[in-house]
């Protein structure tokens, strides 16, 4: 770019010459150039869009460019017939340098061109060749015409800056989507990066409901004191998502859990030590365990008549057979009075006694020894009384 | 339930017993019987059920012959023949 740093400065009866005419465009030339090139990158403005055939000619529309100098790239008129040669090329745009003439005049008795011209000079090159000074078009390739390797005119790189961007001046729109390439290279590729936010930036309010799944969430991430008081509900629970390790001691109270959610299965046992079994004595109620409860049998119940005392001061007995067995046996026995019930008004004591006893028998040689138990009752009254018998045997 | 008569020879009642549960292995719930007593199955009716077991004694004589109740004082027989069982006094 000429070194220009003067410009024509003019007055009455001035004598002009053709140096001065010249000065006066190179003064422009110059300064708008700077203009271009100082503001601007260079790149195509407008049109200048290659077609026809990539496998014999090319044309390039009417358009205009702005070359790395500032110089602008005029083509007023669309050209065609381009050869390509049927192989791949790339197709580029130049300002004609150097500068060519119109045809010279005579006038006056001095010969001299009255014009420059700017028709610019379009070339295709094999792939890789890189003219200077020169733009980029198009590239044929493959059979195939790809307009977008070129490059638009506009702002230089760089040249916009964070001070030199309005308040909101970026909107939505403007911003490019992410694109799949993976990382967080803010250097490379489109969208926000994890660099792009600040630490904090991103509040619970800005978070979807739903938002965070687990993969998200690093082992451990969750605390307890990040967790309201019930806020993990039991829908929210993968199937053995707790773990014992992940429970305190004493994290699980009553309270939490549900009628009849510990089944039997759940309570430890132990054939031996009743220190190792989940239910110890301590923990049953008084009067929670009734005879049904225990692993009993019923081996009696019926109701007798005992005969009346034949005279006073003797007992009128009755033995009934309880059960047989062929070892040790544990029975819980129950004697208790039926009739006659007194009437109405009438205050009846009554008394009677019974003990257990048993008799060993061994029936054949060959036999085990026969265990018969047998209840005797005693009935001290002088009329005949009705008693219940309930036996039942105990397993060990 | 099933009803058993302790009796003796004459038909006198000595005990009534009204089993609704029994060892197994035994014909009766009875032990120690005495040399002149011995012990009848009889089906209970609905009426007889209804007592208690002191009251059937009181009210019934059996008919050894016909292994019957028969109301004391009477002469029908209140049941159907059953069945009559001996066995040694044990324990």
């Amino acid at each position: 770019m000429p070194d220009v740093t003067e410009r024509m400065n003019y007055f009455d009866r001035q004598f002009l010459r053709a140096e001065d005419f010249l000065d006066e465009q190179a003064y422009h030339l110059d300064r708008r150039r700077r203009h271009n090139a100082g503001f601007h990158a260079p790149g195509v403005v407008e049109g200048l869009v290659v077609a026809g055939d990539p496998a014999t000619a090319l044309t390039v529309s009417q358009g205009w460019a702005v070359d790395t100098e500032g110089r602008e790239i005029v083509l007023v008129t669309p050209l065609s017939n381009i050869p390509t040669g049927g192989v791949d090329v790339d197709v580029w745009i130049a300002y004609p340098e150097p500068e060519p003439k119109s045809p010279p005049v005579t006038e006056a008795g001095t010969t001299g061109s009255a014009r420059v011209v700017e028709t610019p000079v379009v070339s295709v090159l094999p792939p890789g060749t890189v003219p200077a000074k020169a733009l980029r078009l198009a590239r044929v390739a493959g059979g195939a015409i790809d307009n977008s390797v070129r490059r638009l005119a506009g702002l230089k790189d760089l040249a916009v800056v964070g001070p030199n961007l309005a308040d909101d001046a970026v909107s939505s729109r403007a911003l490019a989507e992410a694109d799949p390439t993976p990382g967080q290279d803010t250097a490379t590729g489109t969208g926000v990066k994890t660099n792009h936010l600040k630490n904090g930036a991103v509040t619970e309010a800005k978070l979807a409901n739903g938002a965070v799944a687990e993969a998200k969430l690093a082992n451990g991430a969750v605390t307890e004191g990040k967790l309201a008081n019930g806020a993990v509900a039991e829908a929210k629970l993968a199937n053995v998502a707790v773990t014992e390790a992940k429970l305190a001691n004493g994290a699980v109270a009553e309270a939490k859990l549900a009628n009849g959610a510990v089944s039997a299965a759940k309570l430890r046992s132990h054939p031996s030590d009743s220190a190792q079994r989940a239910v110890g004595r301590e923990h049953v109620q008084v009067n929670t365990v009734s005879i049904t409860q225990l692993q009993a049998s019923l081996v009696l119940g019926s109701e007798f008549s005992v005969p009346a005392a034949p005279a006073a001061g003797q007992v009128g007995e009755l033995a009934i057979t309880m059960d047989l067995t062929d070892g040790p046996s544990f029975f819980l026995v129950s004697v208790h009075y039926v009739a006659p019930r007194p009437a109405a008004g009438e205050t009846v004591n009554r008394s009677f006694t019974w003990t257990r006893r048993t008799t060993v028998s061994k029936p054949t040689p060959a036999a085990g020894l026969l265990h018969i138990h047998t209840v005797l009752v005693q009935n001290p009254n002088p009329v005949p009384i009705s008693v219940g018998v309930r036996a039942f045997r105990l397993s060990e | 339930m099933r009803l058993f008569i302790r009796h003796r020879q004459d038909g006198e009642i000595v005990s009534v017993a009204k089993v609704d549960h029994m060892p197994d292995g035994v014909e009766h719930p009875y032990a120690g019987l005495a040399e002149d007593e011995a012990v009848v199955e009889v089906d209970p009716d609905a009426d007889v059920e209804q007592l208690a077991a002191h009251e059937i004694g009181e009210r019934f004589t059996l008919d050894i012959e016909a292994r019957s109740l028969r109301v004391r004082g009477g002469d029908s027989p209140s049941r159907p023949p059953g069945r009559s069982r001996r066995r040694p006094a044990d324990g």
